[in-house]
């Protein structure tokens, strides 16, 4: 029996060849598009969960909101965070730290920068895992002046990756000895390490006197959780604790908040993440459209296997007369839903296969798919064909083995009205996914050129960045450096800051509020003279600092100056923030306490304010942001040049061999700096606008092979109008009229959920379009279009049928 | 064999009812041949498919071998159809997916029939048919003769005790259609009942007795010949 299910089924396929590659490739793209979708989504779900004690590890992070400031989120904390709080809970157990010191490594006279390296506690090899391919982590970092690498900066520092025992250079002066050599990362980890340095170098690397008294955020914590902990509940605890342990109201300023490890990687966007984290919500964009796409292409199976069931009727009706019972044609149609899906799904497959290198490069995501050596992937696929063969088969499958063979044989369908109805039904649907997907794309991609080109309050284009010059050297040969590259006739201005556009605006200080005298954090940049020259910011009111305004110079007051008055220069949101309007600000005085006891403080003037402009990330709102001139702190330099960009960059390498040879160049542009802002979002919103144009082609395809059944099953009737005297243009209305009534029903489905999740969406950002009913419209127009050129291209061949043949056809 | 006694069948729609068979007492003996004939529209399609059980009747009792079955769920009907009547259509019905050997092998499927004898049994029934050298053809690329007979050979397949035959000649010229008549009595000969519905004065002469029926009533019985003789 089950052989005659299949040849009729293979048979069946093959003679119906159009409605069969409509559904096996429309099942097949999309399986193939969920596939892509799900390695994605679970290559994302699945971060950390490699380390053996993955579920019993958190992070501590800081997120700082003093009032009438603007809220700050760490993903580190304070250098005793670890210590107290393993201490005063008992559901943590133990504590791991690591800090991160942007520093050169290498051996004498070949440094290189390292900006993975972190000095961290030695057992931080209990908390995670790392394959070890040389030495033993147990003791690798329990001395001083030891270091553990991975495999390639091994190689990248010393040459080779079999390098235990030798020593390397950090800095000028501190020399690390090799004690374990691990391999690199794998890509799954929120973790980014190159070089891990014992605890017992950090004075050594930090070059400071007192550095554990120093408060800034700049560990990463993890603590190991007592099993059975619950996270929640004990994150709770800690604003009591730290109201207790510090002061009255410091829970007001700081939150403490406990990540797992496991969570980190999708749903943690702090500052100073040690890499770009993925995030939640594209994960539920993806999963969504993945979905879908199943569905639409689900749907198109269900619709042309009803309505196709005219042809299979009479089938239906010997089979019964023959003494088949409703079990074995619900078995038999099944099976062919069955044998469909399972082929689709090996065309899947294949094109995955294919495809899959292309997809991996393009997401910048390394995708594997072991659909035939891992049982779970195996299983999964032949699940989901099952899933979808069912599904899809069962309707069709008892419409299909409901008919009434006295009737069906005698070229009767008395069910033909309910099935038309759901088929209806099923394109509406379809249809109303469509437009939705086309709203969502069109408002997707609008808002992110909108956020792209918003004036952005400074200039951008041709400016080189050098980084890295607060160090020694960097800060001892800035001034030669500057002058000797300004001396090319290309160059029109260099600058020194902390920070450059595009970084973030972590380092803040204290100050009181003019009005309410309470103590404030405000972000602050340190620049240079020229700095608002060369990013081209403009001035509301006041000036910039300059050679002849010495008295503007910052400094730290000291014991023997304990009050020190500066200049500052503040931005439109920090005059709004501080309660004043405008240029009313200008000559008026902040105080900024220097300790607690206030005996030390500075009298910041108002000299000049500035127009806002977005320093940071488009996602974020303007900081209320102060500029101070201290020119020993400057930590890069920006050259703004003009004409060819080749013997500029030509002329700062050869500028910065001559003056710093010990220290490798960053040289980068700004454009490119603020364009790999957004390359995350760009990539994600290619492959979102992909699998929308795929999901909309296959409820095209479907479209398609309906319209082509229906005007199929009504060439009788068009011959019949055609003798009656109707012209083609009549017949290919009557035809696309039917459909465009469904088109226009899935529009007004689509229309409020899309304006409703769209709204939503939009609130995401600080700088946003206005929902335009334009897009609407347009959306409704496309799928109106779709629908005309598919429907009335078949109608128009059919109608341009000579009616006689029409009409013997029958 | 059967008898069909005030057999009532209604069509309803939301307005119109419609009485196909109007109380009909009929009665068929084992080994007769019987003709249905009448106008379009009289119920002879009705009547037939009420016979075949692919129709319930709305009132009145039918026996089949003695039992009354008027009132047999889908599925015993089903039992008893498949292993004790086979039927044959003006149109066919053969199933264009599956070749002459696979449809005539059909029923046999759904009896559960061991492979080997379907075989061997397919293989007689296209040899009595006479159309044996057309086993691996689909339905397509015979002549409607051809295909007639190969529906002849599915309503043998099982032996069945009754054959239901509509209008097998219907869509055949009369060359064909002679053929497929003198197979039908050959096997009427042989031992089958059969029942046909006929428009053909002609064809109907076969049979040994021939029922006229109008709007629903049978009006005239007419033996060939006395088959009790």
């Amino acid at each position: 029996m089950l052989k005659s299910y299949l040849i009729i089924a293979l048979r069946s396929l093959l003679t119906q060849r159009l409605y069969s590659a409509i559904n096996v490739f429309g099942l097949a793209i999309g399986l193939a598009s969920c596939i892509l979708m799900s390695l994605f989504v679970f290559s994302e779900m699945g971060y950390d969960a490699y380390h053996p004690k993955a579920d019993n590890i958190v992070r501590v992070v800081t997120d700082l909101h003093p009032p009438g400031s603007s809220e700050q989120r760490f993903s580190t904390s304070q250098y005793r965070a670890g210590e107290a709080m393993t201490q005063e809970f008992a559901e943590l157990t133990a504590y791991t730290r690591l800090r991160n010191v942007r520093t050169t490594m290498g051996t004498q006279g070949k440094m290189f920068n390292e900006s993975l390296a972190y000095v961290t506690d030695a057992n931080v090899f209990d908390f995670f895992s790392f394959d070890v391919v040389n030495g033993d982590l147990k003791t690798a970092l329990t001395r001083p002046n030891t270091v553990v690498l991975t495999q390639s900066t091994a190689l990248r520092l010393l040459g080779s990756s079999n390098v235990l025992g030798q020593t390397l250079m950090a800095g000028s002066n501190i020399t690390l000895e090799v004690t374990a050599v691990i391999k690199d990362l794998p890509d799954n980890t929120h973790l980014a390490i190159n070089a891990l340095v014992s605890w017992g170098t950090m004075g050594q690397m930090l070059d400071r006197e007192g550095w554990e008294e120093n408060p800034s955020f700049n560990y990463y914590t993890y603590f190991e959780t007592a099993n059975g902990t619950d996270v929640e509940a004990l994150e709770a605890k800690i604003p009591a604790y730290l109201e207790e342990a510090v002061r009255e109201g410091i829970s007001d300023v700081i939150t403490l908040k406990l990540q797992r490890i496991k969570d980190i990687y999708l749903t943690s966007s702090q500052a100073f993440e040690m890499k770009t984290n993925g995030d939640i919500n594209t994960v539920y964009a993806f999963s969504t459209i993945a979905i879908l796409i199943l569905l639409i292409a689900c749907i198109n199976f269900m619709n042309l296997s009803t309505a196709r069931a005219t042809k299979r009727a009479k089938e239906v009706g010997v089979r019964k007369v023959m003494g088949a019972y409703k079990s074995h044609l619900v078995m038999q149609f099944l099976g062919e839903a069955l044998l469909i899906s399972f082929l689709s799904m090996i065309i899947a497959c294949a094109v995955v296969e294919a495809i899959l290198p292309t997809f991996s490069q393009f997401i910048g995501k390394e995708l594997t798919f072991n659909y035939l050596t891992d049982v779970s992937t195996v299983l999964s696929l032949v699940g989901i064909a099952l899933v979808v063969g069912i599904v899809s088969g069962s309707y069709p499958a008892f419409y299909l083995s409901a008919f009434n063979p006295a009737k069906v044989l005698k070229g009767e369908l008395t069910r033909g009205k309910s099935g038309a109805w759901l088929r209806k039904s099923l394109v509406i649907f379809q249809f109303a996914i469509a437009i939705m997907l086309m709203i969502a794309t069109t408002i997707t991609y609008l808002q992110l050129s909108y956020a792209r080109n918003i004036d952005l309050g400074y200039d951008k284009e041709n400016i080189i960045l050098l980084d890295r010059l607060g160090t020694d050297a960097g800060l001892a040969n800035w001034q030669v450096l500057k002058n000797k590259i300004q001396a090319h006739p290309q160059i029109t201005g260099v600058a020194g800051s902390s920070h450059h556009p595009t970084e973030l605006l972590a380092d803040s200080y204290q100050l009181l509020h003019p009005q309410t005298q309470e103590i404030m954090q405000m972000p602050i940049i340190i620049v240079s003279h020229d700095y608002f020259d060369v990013y081209n910011i403009e001035f509301i009111g006041g000036r910039p600092f300059g050679p002849a305004y010495g008295a503007d110079e910052f400094g730290h007051p000291t014991e023997l100056q304990p009050q020190l008055e500066v200049g500052v220069i503040v931005n439109q949101a920090a005059v709004k923030s501080l309660g004043w309007q405008g240029s009313e600000a200008l000559g008026k005085q902040l105080r900024m306490p220097f300790d607690a006891e206030g005996k030390m403080s500075m009298t910041a003037t108002i000299v000049g304010v500035v127009k806002d402009h977005h320093f940071s990330s488009l996602h974020e709102q303007i900081k209320p942001t102060y500029h101070v001139y201290f020119p020993v702190r400057f930590s890069n330099m920006s050259i703004k040049y003009e004409g060819d960009v080749a013997a500029v960059s030509q002329h700062i390498t050869e500028v910065w061999q001559e003056i710093m040879p010990h220290q490798p160049i960053i040289m980068d542009y700004m454009d490119d700096e603020f364009n790999a802002m957004y390359t995350e979002e760009d990539r994600q919103m290619t492959i979102f606008n992909l699998f929308s144009a795929l999901a909309i082609f296959i409820a095209c395809l479907g479209l398609f092979g309906l319209a082509s059944f229906t005007t199929e099953r009504r060439t009788k009737e068009i011959g019949i109008r055609k003798v009656i005297g109707a012209s083609v243009m009549d017949i290919v209305v009557l035809l696309s009229m039917e459909f465009s009534k469904l088109v226009l029903l899935a529009n007004i489905i689509a229309w409020p959920i899309a304006w409703y999740v769209m709204s939503n969406w939009l609130t995401n950002f600080v700088y946003r379009i206005d929902m335009n009913p334009m897009i609407f419209v347009v959306s409704a127009l496309v799928a109106f279009v779709i629908a005309w050129v598919t429907v009335g291209s078949l109608a128009s061949v059919a109608a341009h049928t000579r009616p006689i043949k029409s009409l013997r056809y029958e | 064999m059967l008898a069909l006694k005030n057999i009532v069948k209604l069509y309803r729609t939301e307005s119109v009812e419609t009485r196909a068979l109007d109380k009909i007492n009929i009665h068929v003996r084992k080994g007769e041949f019987v003709a249905i004939m009448g106008q379009s529209g009289c119920g002879k399609s009705t009547l037939l498919n009420t016979i075949g059980m692919l129709d319930q009747p709305t009132e009145g009792s039918y026996y089949f071998d003695g039992e009354d079955v008027a009132n047999y769920s889908e599925r015993r009907l089903s039992d008893i159809r498949k292993s004790n009547i086979g039927f044959i259509f003006q149109s066919f019905n053969l199933i264009d997916e599956l070749t002459v050997f696979e449809n005539i092998e059909l029923p046999l499927i759904y009896q559960k029939v061991a492979k080997g004898e379907r075989q061997q049994r397919v293989m007689e029934v296209l040899e009595k048919v006479g159309i044996a050298h057309r086993k691996d053809h689909f339905p397509q690329q015979l002549s409607g003769g051809q295909q007639q007979r190969v529906a002849v050979g599915r309503a043998l397949i099982c032996r069945p005790k009754l054959i239901l035959a509509d209008e097998p000649t219907g869509n055949l010229d009369s060359k064909n259609g002679e053929e497929v008549m003198e197979m039908l009595t050959k096997l009427n000969q042989e031992g089958a009942t059969i029942v046909m519905v006929t428009h053909s004065d002609a064809h109907a002469t076969y049979a040994n007795r021939t029922i006229h029926l109008f709007d629903g009533n049978v009006v005239t019985e007419q033996m060939q010949e006395d088959y009790f003789a």
